[in-house]
């Protein structure tokens, strides 16, 4: 049987207090909770600047996009972000399709993404 | 070249599975008929319909497969004019065409997160037919046809781009 992969790895930006997080793979309804324990980690730890660089990003259903959507509020509430960076054809065609592209701000590289903040 | 194939799939209550499901669908889609994005929205879809399923029929959460002797099965049709699977069940019925409309934005401000898997399949597919037959199965067919225009006429026959299925997004 196929089991398609998915991984993540945090970079924190000391200068302007961002998180990159790194994503890679499928993002699913099998694997978006560990998306979702890993946003709940930083905002617990105080990080609400959130960089997400979707360039490794294969696919993307909806429990994966709905954990940006779930968490998008309270970043905004404690003065942080959600940016979406660098999403493949794949993962930009669903986010268009459901308006993600409209409400997320999403930028095609690291320096965009950080002059969001 | 390959217009036709049909395969048949049974599948465990477990998401793990969803991998492979969509493997199996991009390969019945094969590469002739429909380009490579659109081939991945329409394996989304089933993934969307068969998660769905396993959420809401059975109770599946991540990781913790559900022990049932029935399985989901799916059968899966190609050919020159469309893409079809059904997909059958003895979980709990839910009609998808009876979901309610969703707002992103309203569910952005609220931090929920529901819904969007329907959405999906309503806004990917040109038909969706559901049918419950008490205490047998639950029976989910997803539609794609090859031609765009006949699609978007099905689709609008059927109500698909207007009845719930609208997105508001602002």
């Amino acid at each position: 049987m196929v089991k398609d992969e998915f991984r993540i790895e945090k970079e924190i930006l000391p200068d302007k207090g961002v998180v990159l997080v790194h994503l890679a793979g499928y993002l699913d309804a099998h694997t978006f909770e560990r998306l979702e324990e890993a946003i709940a980690d930083l905002f617990a730890k105080g990080h609400y600047k959130l960089v997400v660089d979707l360039s490794q990003v294969e696919y993307i259903s909806s429990a994966g996009a709905g954990v940006f959507i779930g968490t998008l509020s309270e970043a905004h509430e404690h003065n942080g972000n959600i940016v979406l960076m660098n999403p493949t054809a794949n993962v930009r065609e669903v986010f268009d399709l459901l308006g993600l592209t409209q409400i997320f701000q999403v930028v095609d590289d690291c320096p965009a993404a950080l002059a969001v903040f | 070249m390959v217009m036709n194939a049909h395969r048949e799939l049974t599948v465990p209550l477990d998401t793990s599975y969803l991998s492979q499901i969509r493997k199996e669908v991009m390969e019945v889609l094969g590469t002739e008929l429909f380009e490579p994005v659109k081939a991945n929205l329409i394996a989304l879809a089933v993934d969307e319909a068969v998660a769905n399923i396993m959420e809401h029929a059975y109770g599946v959460k991540p990781g913790k497969a559900v022990q049932d002797a029935e399985n989901i099965i799916l059968v899966l049709d190609l050919t020159p004019e469309r893409f079809a699977v059904t997909i059958r069940d003895n979980g709990a019925g839910f009609d998808p065409r009876e979901a309610p409309a969703v707002d992103v934005k309203e569910q952005v401000k609220a931090g929920r997160k529901g819904g969007l898997g329907i959405f999906l399949i309503r806004r990917i597919m040109d038909e969706v037919n559901y049918t419950s037959k008490e205490n047998t199965h639950n029976e989910l067919q997803l539609v794609k046809y090859v031609d765009e225009a006949a699609g978007k006429a099905k689709s609008r026959e059927l109500g698909l781009e207007t009845n719930g299925g609208a997105l508001s997004v602002g």
